[in-house]
């Protein structure tokens, strides 16, 4: 009799173990992709969560990176964050310094299985911030050209030789102008920003300050910088802004944009779309932009295990190989970049060009400045102005270093 | 010699012909905007920045149509604005029918409330959008259905509406119900509202509108995909890259729609709602 | 507890259910609303950390600032173009409208057809028709040689040009929408007027100049004039179109007052900050409410 009690108390203490044991632990996870990378990552998911039964992440869409960058800054706030974000680099600064993410260097040093040396160090060290690692490099992308063959060769150039230097871009360009009247060489659409900082660095000027003390957009090498682009728009060869609508109509044969826009501007070309690298003034510079990974930090720690579990999952090299190619993103990882070179950067070419500029990346806050878009928007309009409004370079320049001081200062 | 029955009584003179002839034309120019979003969400993505523009889509096609479709959640975020355009319009009928009502009695304070009332139309929503949101924060009720019904739950203008109207049931019509033992609410429900059908239906008509098209409060106090609202979910189509205006405007018909197809239906009712705010002051 | 009083008691009640539900929105949404907005003004708060007490300094900030100067010109300069025009076209709509004796209700439901549509959806029509490069109403204007080719004027730049195109750009959009629902007004307001006045000056040889300026216009005006002060106030709150077709550039040259709140508020987390910018708002536009209020008030009068 007392064998079957025993027995009993067993089997209920060995199944009421074992369902818990099995009850996984829910993960939220926030990410900021629509569209048709929106059904990728949501596929990315239910695989993982099939393939193990101790967590189950939970996705939900955030909406774009603003948008989901107010709600995440909401939540952390009224103390009900999620476990994990994917959100975009240059929103991280802030919530590190709020302190709400994890730092994971821990987590890399104790697992074995995490390949870090697998990882393309420039954009590893991208989330890497006062010493600690921060986030894990996930949807890569950088800015590239992308330009109209048929224009070139119309305009007598070879559609097949991008020029390498801006001089030549602005030789090309005044012989494509010449090919009706309202017709363009160059666009000038800098999508959030990242572009004029491209393009300036490719003059061997900068913008901030590595101490984040000042920005640098007085200094001689910038004004000549932004003062090229100007010659090229007052001259009627370049147009600024309406870059895609410009384009795709073909009344210009340039433009700079994400190779992200591959996909897109490739199924609504009418015309031999080609992409080239950036060229380049004094140096060649581009920058990385995209996003990461994150963990916050107000959580158990085996929620946390599971969180490092999924973002191991998401940077293994199947993984990064497929993201890579269902998106155009470019992958994280050496080992999957060989993979993409016998698939998708063999079938199209042009897929290749985002990693010809590997060598010479920069993040975009490199400094990991908070108030980094603030700043940005000031430049933005500064621009703006000068190629719109006809303002003089230095003075607006000078005028927007004033407005940009006022931000540090009130914000140190 | 009187009349061939056969025709109307007066003839139309070349300068009426002329006229209405010029009128339909400048309505139908006046709403090529709206014929142009039909044509662009027709074209396909190679033919959309086709330059010059074709007037008439080449090879007109559904892809956009489908693309836009498939391009986000679009039944979860017409649910989402379909219930909220339901229920504020239910619920600011039945707040403002009794609001509007009680305040055609004389009683201590009614002035004050009166006034209370009226007094929010001083008050532009634009400017409280930041404090409302702050309130929210408080409430909890960011990214909640709450947030998005309850402010409009009610208004000063169709309080007013009801009022305006209650004031002209003839007196005899309350006595005689208040004879027969009906209380108040009895009358109010199974008299004065069923006679007050006509303010309702603007009433209602007016907050569906409204609510559908609503986009800045939505903007700023709903920031979850799953609440989203259609307005809103516009954006989906923009991006970095340029916007994909073939799919754009595929989406732009079909989430006008609704308020399109309601307005020719109920246009009576509509016009004579917009008008009355006129003849209100 | 005697009959007379019982009924006072349910009558009461009565009153007292019936507005409460729509006097607690009011007042905590609208009323409260605008002291707690007036209360966060006084404050620095950027929602990550703890509201910090900084006195005026706002209010400071805010009037040594020039891009709250560019906003105060930015939204007068587009209600000083968009009232005008809404109110004579709607007016001109309305008296057509008047004199279509045949298919009255077909030509108002058309000319109200862009005012039912939403204003997201109207700017990104408009946005998509003054695209410059392949937007279909450039092509028009060139190709009647409105501008010389190659040449174009910075004005057809349209959302991308600060100098004029992108203010014109949002008017075109506010008028188109705004024509119709202000025809009806009118109309209904011409529809008043009786119509012996007309057949009596027809009979004393009056044309139909003389008609509009002797009978029409000052019968017409305490209508026109309170579709006025709400077209202001519309005007000052125009949010939606800037929003959509410029994020109120380019160079903030339509950065309206609601785009600059917006922005500060929910871009830039200044709560404080755009809290002192709304309550300036406030005050502005309750100038011209209580305008609106006084003639209204005294129509009511009238009548």
């Amino acid at each position: 009799m007392r064998k079957f009690f025993v027995a009993c108390a067993f089997a209920t203490l060995a199944s009421v173990s074992t369902l818990l044991a099995q009850t996984p632990i829910k993960i939220p996870f926030w990410y900021s992709v629509g569209g048709a990378v929106k059904q990728t990552i949501e596929t990315r998911i239910k695989e993982y969560n099939s393939s193990q039964s101790k967590y189950q992440i939970e996705g939900v869409f955030a909406g774009s990176y603003e948008e989901s960058v107010q709600k995440v800054i909401a939540a952390v706030v009224a103390g009900d964050a999620p476990v994990l974000i994917h959100q975009a680099h240059v929103y991280a600064p802030q919530l590190v310094d709020a302190g709400a993410f994890e730092a994971l260097d821990a987590y890399i040093a104790k697992d074995k299985t995490f390949q870090r040396d697998q990882f393309i160090e420039s954009l590893f060290q991208a989330n890497v911030y006062k010493g600690k690692t921060w986030g894990i490099a996930f949807n890569c992308s950088t800015p590239i050209m992308f330009y109209n063959k048929d224009m070139f060769r119309k305009a007598g150039l070879d559609p097949e030789k991008f020029p390498d230097t801006w001089q030549g871009v602005y030789e090309a360009s005044k012989k494509i102008a010449k090919l009706g009247p309202d017709t363009y060489g160059l666009t000038l659409d800098y999508g959030s920003g990242w572009i004029l900082e491209a393009l300036v660095w490719q003059f061997g000027a900068e913008w901030l300050a590595k101490d984040n003390s000042k920005v640098l957009w007085t200094e001689p090498a910038h004004i000549e910088a932004v003062k090229f682009f100007k010659r090229m728009i007052d001259e009627k060869v370049a147009v600024y802004k309406g870059a895609d609508a410009a384009l795709l109509s073909q009344k210009a044969a340039i433009a700079m944009n994400s190779t992200v826009n591959l996909s897109k501007w490739g199924k609504s070309a009418t015309f031999n779309l080609g992409t080239a690298p950036f060229p380049s003034a004094t140096k060649k510079s581009v920058p990385v932009g995209g996003g990461s990974l994150y963990m916050f930090k107000r959580n158990p720690q085996k929620v946390k295990d599971g969180a490092w579990d999924f973002i191991k999952f998401m940077t293994t090299k199947e993984n990064q190989s497929k993201w890579a190619e269902a998106t155009g993103y470019f992958t994280a990882r050496k080992d999957s970049k060989l993979d993409l070179d016998k698939g998708l950067l063999l079938k199209d070419k042009r897929y290749n060009t985002t990693y010809l500029q590997l060598g010479y990346i920069r993040p975009e806050n490199e400094t990991w400045y908070p108030q980094f878009l603030n700043i940005r928007t000031i430049y933005n309009e500064a621009w703006d102005k000068i190629m719109l409004q006809n303002s003089d370079v230095k003075a607006t320049l000078e005028e927007a270093s004033a407005k940009a001081s006022a931000v540090i200062k009130e914000n140190s | 010699m009187s009349g061939n029955k056969s025709l109307p009584n007066k003839g139309f003179s070349v300068g009426q012909i002329l006229f209405y002839a010029a009128m339909t034309v400048f309505v139908v120019i006046y709403n090529y905007p709206l014929i142009w979003m039909l044509v662009t969400g027709f074209k396909n993505s190679h033919e959309v920045y086709a330059y010059p523009p074709n007037v008439w889509p080449r090879n007109p096609v559904f892809s956009s149509f489908v693309e836009a479709w498939t391009a986000a959640d679009w039944p979860r975020y017409m649910g989402n604005t379909l219930f909220v355009a339901t229920a504020v319009p239910l619920l600011k009928i039945l707040l403002s029918a009794f609001a509007g009502f009680v305040l055609t009695y004389k009683f201590k304070g009614a002035k004050i409330i009166l006034i209370l009332v009226l007094g929010t139309m001083m008050i532009p929503d634009e400017t409280t959008l930041v404090a409302k949101y702050l309130l929210m924060k408080q409430l909890g009720w960011v990214n909640t259905y709450w947030a998005l019904i309850v402010p409009g739950a009610t208004g000063a203008f169709s309080i007013f509406l009801y009022r305006q109207f209650f004031m002209t049931l003839p007196r005899d019509l309350a006595d005689a119900a208040a004879m027969d033992g009906c209380g108040d609410f009895r009358y109010l429900l199974s008299i004065g509202l069923p006679l007050a059908k006509s303010t309702s239906l603007t009433v209602g008509l007016l907050s569906f509108i409204d609510e559908w098209n609503s986009t800045l409060w939505p903007l700023i106090i709903i920031n979850n995909d799953k609440m989203r609202m259609v307005q809103i979910a516009l954006k989906v189509f923009s991006d970095d890259g340029g916007t994909t205006w073939n799919q754009l405007m595929a989406a732009c018909c079909f989430v006008s729609l609704p308020v399109i197809a309601l307005f020719v239906i109920l246009q009576k009712q509509f016009i004579a709602g917009v008008a009355s705010t006129g003849i209100k002051g | 507890m005697s009959p007379l009083s019982k009924k006072r008691l349910k009558r009461g009640a009565f009153i007292g259910l019936s507005l409460a539900p729509s006097l607690v929105i009011i007042l905590a949404f609208y009323y409260f609303s605008i002291f707690y907005c007036f209360g966060v003004s006084f404050f620095k708060w950027n929602m990550l950390g703890a509201p910090k007490f900084i006195g005026l300094n706002n209010y400071v900030l805010m009037f040594t600032n020039p891009d709250f100067w560019n906003s105060v010109k930015v939204s007068f300069v587009y209600a000083f173009w968009a009232v005008p025009f809404c109110i004579v076209l709607g007016l001109l709509a309305g008296l057509l409208l008047k004199n279509a004796t045949f298919g009255k209700s077909f030509f108002r439901v058309m000319l109200f057809l862009p005012v039912v549509i939403s204003m997201v959806v109207a700017a990104l029509i408009w946005k998509w028709i003054l695209n410059a490069q392949a937007g279909i109403l450039n092509y028009i204007l060139i190709s009647v040689s409105f501008a010389k080719l190659g040449d174009m004027p910075h004005w057809m730049r349209w959302v991308n040009d600060p100098l004029g195109g992108s203010m014109a750009a949002i008017l075109f959009v506010g008028i188109w929408k705004r024509v119709g629902y202000n025809a009806v007004i009118f109309l209904a307001g011409l529809e008043n007027i009786p119509l012996e006045y007309y057949e009596a000056a027809t009979l004393d040889g009056a044309n139909p100049w003389q008609k509009f300026w002797g009978i029409t216009l000052p019968l017409l005006a305490p209508v026109l004039f309170f579709v006025t002060v709400i077209q202001i106030i519309a005007a000052l709150k125009v949010s939606i179109s800037p929003l959509v077709m410029t994020q109120g550039g380019p160079a903030r040259s339509t950065d309206v007052f609601v785009l600059h709140i917006y922005k500060e508020a929910f871009q830039n987390f200044r709560m404080g900050y755009a809290s002192a910018i709304a309550v300036a708002v406030f005050l502005l536009i309750l100038v011209f409410t209580v305008l609106q209020f006084r003639v209204g008030e005294k129509k009511v009068h009238y009548q």
